[in-house]
């Protein structure tokens, strides 16, 4: 899903799965960061690679933002909002 | 019309319908007291109980495809603990509705609630000092955690988590129990002791 085309937009790395709970709020979040600034996200199912799976299983939803910034577990919007420097 | 009708609302019957509702009001009283001074201990295990089955429910209902209600009752749960995901158990792959330590804490207070009740709440309490001594484990654990001193793993969680819950039930439940049955008047208490 692309949110913009801009060569400068934020790059976000959403890693998820589905059955998960916090996954679903940590997405309701990012589509409110949508309603704020633009973003490119690509989101990532932990199961479509063993690696993937055995790195991020007891950590998602995990968020990375340009590569450095890494949310996650039980996401707050003040810190998301934070990690997209709108606060 | 009139006249008959002041009749009918007369001293007396105030006073006749004041007698009644005090009694209704009485009985219902000694209802409802004698029902909590019998049920007390049964009725907080039940609460735990709840508690522990929805945490046990969520990745069940999960892996059934009911993620609706699984989700319903997740985010309920979030009122009792932080769901931390990298501290929580996992079944078929689908997150507790509680982290380890929380499900320990109610889960041995279930336990230790349900032994109280079964054993008819003659199970002696722990002296104070022990229960300082059982609850400190916890305390150590999960306060160097929280100040990032250092990071627990899952089998401390559990162990300090259920001595937690364990002090606290056999603390504080056959105090309540010691309580009640001091206060109460000494033909009422032979009825509670034989319960």
């Amino acid at each position: 899903m692309t949110k913009s085309q801009d060569q400068s937009a934020t790059e976000v790395t959403f890693y998820t799965k589905a059955g998960c709970h916090l996954c679903e709020e940590a997405r309701d979040m990012l589509e409110d960061i949508a309603a704020l600034t633009t973003y490119m996200l690509t989101e990532i199912d932990i199961r479509s690679e063993a690696a993937i799976f055995e790195k991020y299983r007891y950590r998602i939803p995990v968020i990375i933002i340009n590569n450095d910034t890494i949310i996650e577990g039980r996401i707050e919007f003040r810190d998301l909002a934070k990690a997209f420097h709108l606060r | 019309m009139a006249i008959q009708e002041i009749n009918n609302t007369s001293p007396h019957a105030h006073v006749t319908r004041r007698q009644t509702l005090d009694r209704v009001m009485n009985n219902a009283g000694r209802v409802i007291g004698n029902f909590l001074i019998h049920y007390w201990a049964l009725m907080i295990t039940c609460a735990l109980g709840i508690l522990v089955f929805a945490a046990l429910s969520v990745p069940f209902l999960s892996y059934f495809g009911l993620d609706g209600i699984s989700k319903q009752i997740f985010f309920a749960l979030h009122l009792v603990c932080a769901q931390i995901p990298s501290h929580s158990f996992y079944i078929f792959g689908h997150q507790l509705g509680m982290c380890e330590r929380n499900f320990s804490i109610y889960a041995s207070m279930f336990i230790g609630s349900l032994i109280l009740v079964l054993s008819n709440k003659r199970i002696p309490g722990i002296p104070w000092w022990v229960w300082i001594l059982m609850i400190l484990p916890m305390a150590i654990d999960g306060t160097t955690q929280m100040f990032g001193l250092r990071e627990s793993t899952w089998q401390l969680r559990v162990l300090t988590g259920t001595l937690f819950g364990l002090a606290n039930v056999w603390f504080a439940l056959p105090l309540i129990q010691k309580t009640i049955l001091e206060s109460l008047p000494a033909q009422s208490l032979d009825g509670t002791a034989s319960n």
